[in-house]
């Protein structure tokens, strides 16, 4: 082989590395511009670009060439760029006399004496023109002429891929840039809901603590002789707003733990206490209602991961469901059991039991069984639920209960080491979608 | 002639002051009032309240900052000294909140506290475990 074509072949590899590597439209242009007119010892290199869907170019690499020859900006497509467009190469063998040329004085002021023409052609279109500069009027040989076109054809490539990657990027760009801006706003809207949260618990209990102040204040007679009846209206008056305070703060609640937001100090512990006072708040519920409160505890209770008052909380709402839908007589259970990795906590009831098709949603938000009287707010299972599961824990229903074949088995497990699916720490989960 | 025996009742809404100072007034004490801690500090320095309940969230001066100064205050000192206080605590807060604004109360030189909304039985055990009506202390 010919040293010349050694030389080419270099420089195509050159090329096609350089093409392979950097992905930025002009680095693979001003690449393609210099090795050719190099390779070729010519005066000087020029790429066009045509700008899609028009008749226009412009200039987007040159070499050899000086700024002021380059007409920067766009150039409409003459009868020369017509015919290169067409796929045909167009050699002008003296810029300074050819009546194609436009600017034969320019050509000449620039030393420039022949200008091939080559067409950069992606699946049967132009995209492009590479222009070769000779300071001397020259013909180019067969050899030259395929090196020429294989150069072409490797830029054209090059240069397709090099857009459509930039396309996909840009694309990218402004899908990640939406996506950040949503994010933001979604944020935004995070903390206004929380903080509005806050002062709405507020705003409506404070009224609330006013009332129950005044009423308690009538019922013990110290507004003036209070009769049976009217303390009796008045107690019964109280009891109604403590159900609202209690709805007020399970709403703030259950928005704060939708939101991500939950309040938690996780510590590893053993529920002992916790348990001890959970019991106690249900002690005197139990009581009035003639449910016996039964407890199976293991002698050591083993360390869970918790917060104490949340996982109080947790006991709590499924104690006084147990006992809310176990008639007088009945009994309700707390169980804990001992696990490998998890503790297994559990409340049975010989209550009325939660029907086949209620089951599955026992555990929503406002959710009321079919078969009973609606008692409570109808957050406490779902605030439960998120508890656990936030904690790391599963939670689940059985009914019947599987040991006694009547009333309701409530089970949760409590990991007792930190876990994958477990958020430690106080602070936020991350951005939930169901945000609405 | 003992000097009538006053408690001084600071809240920022006017209808629990309403209900404590029946209450209180019921019990046999005078009742003097005040709606912030701006307030609360003149009445007490004019009227040398026995026993001062006070709310602890109020807008301009809350409980905090008047318990600051009565404690670290040195102009204060004659007034502290003779005063038993029992802060209120709000309904607005969620019990961590609550659990670390008693701690620092305490801290801050409060003997007692009460959570709204009070009973009247709750409210009279309690004052009466630091003062009687009729200038007698406990």
């Amino acid at each position: 082989m010919s040293s010349a074509s050694m030389g080419d072949f270099r420089v195509l590899s050159d090329i096609a590395t350089v093409v392979n590597s950097t992905l930025t439209t002009e680095e693979v242009l001003r690449a393609t511009v210099k090795s050719v007119t190099e390779a070729l010892g010519v005066k000087g290199c020029a790429t066009l670009l045509r700008l899609p869907g028009s008749d226009e170019l412009v200039h987007a690499a040159d070499f050899g060439l000086s700024e002021s020859y380059l007409k920067k900006g766009r150039i409409s497509l003459g009868p020369i760029m017509a015919e290169v467009c067409a796929g045909n190469a167009v050699l002008i063998l003296d810029a300074t006399y050819d009546r194609r040329v436009e600017y034969p004085e320019a050509a000449r002021e620039e030393g420039i004496a022949s200008i091939l023409s080559v067409p950069l052609m992606h699946v049967g279109e132009a995209i492009g023109i590479l222009r070769i500069y000779t300071s001397q009027p020259r013909f180019f040989s067969e050899e030259e002429m395929e090196f020429i076109a294989a150069v072409a054809n490797l830029s054209a490539v090059a240069l397709n891929r090099a857009r459509e990657h930039e396309n996909q990027v840009g694309d990218l760009k402004s899908q990640a840039e939406a996506c950040s801006l949503e994010l933001r706003r979604l944020q935004e809207g995070r903390k206004y809901l929380l903080r509005f949260l806050a002062m709405v618990g507020h705003d409506l209990k404070a009224p609330i603590a006013a009332v129950e102040s005044y009423l308690s204040v009538l019922s013990a007679g110290i507004a003036g002789p209070v009769t049976d009846r009217q303390k009796n209206i008045v107690q019964r008056s109280s009891v109604r707003l403590r159900e609202l305070v209690a709805l007020i703060n399970d709403l703030v609640d259950i928005s704060r733990l939708e939101a991500g937001q939950i309040p938690m100090e996780i510590i590893k512990m053993a529920p002992g206490k916790t348990i001890e006072a959970a019991l106690e708040v249900i002690g005197s519920l139990a009581r009035e209602k003639g449910v016996e409160l039964l407890t199976e505890l293991p002698d050591a209770l083993p360390e869970v991961r918790i917060d104490s008052k949340r996982l109080q909380q947790v006991l709590v709402n499924l104690l006084v469901n147990a006992v809310n839908y176990t008639p007088q007589g009945g009994t309700a259970t707390l169980r804990v059991r001992n696990g490998e990795k998890h503790v297994l906590f559990e409340v049975v009831d010989t209550g009325v039991g939660i029907p086949p098709q209620d089951l599955s949603r026992v555990f929503q938000e406002f959710f009321r069984g079919s078969n009973v009287e609606p008692k409570g707010t109808g957050l406490g299972l779902s605030i439960a639920r998120r508890i656990v599961e936030y904690l790391g824990g599963k939670i689940w229903v059985e009914s019947p209960s599987p040991e006694t074949g009547q009333g309701s088995k409530f089970s949760f497990t409590l990991p007792k080491e930190k876990s994958e699916e477990a958020v430690s720490g106080v602070g936020e989960l991350p951005l939930k979608e169901s945000l609405a | 002639m003992a000097e009538q025996l006053k408690i001084l009742v600071v809240d920022d809404d006017p209808d629990i002051i309403d209900s404590l100072t029946m209450v209180l007034e019921s019990g046999g004490y005078t009742v003097i009032t005040a709606r912030d801690g701006e307030e609360a500090l003149v009445k007490i320095q004019t009227a040398r309240p026995k026993l001062l309940i006070l709310d602890l969230l109020m807008p301009r001066k809350d409980g905090f900052a008047v318990l600051k100064d009565l404690q670290f205050e040195e102009k204060w000192a004659p007034c502290k000294e003779q005063m038993f206080v029992i802060v209120l605590t709000s309904v607005r807060e969620e019990f961590a909140r609550r659990r670390y604004y008693l701690e620092t109360a305490m801290e801050l030189g409060s003997d007692d506290f009460l959570e709204k909304p009070i009973s009247p039985q709750e409210l009279l055990d309690t004052v009466a475990r630091f003062v009687r009506p009729s200038g007698q202390t406990v």
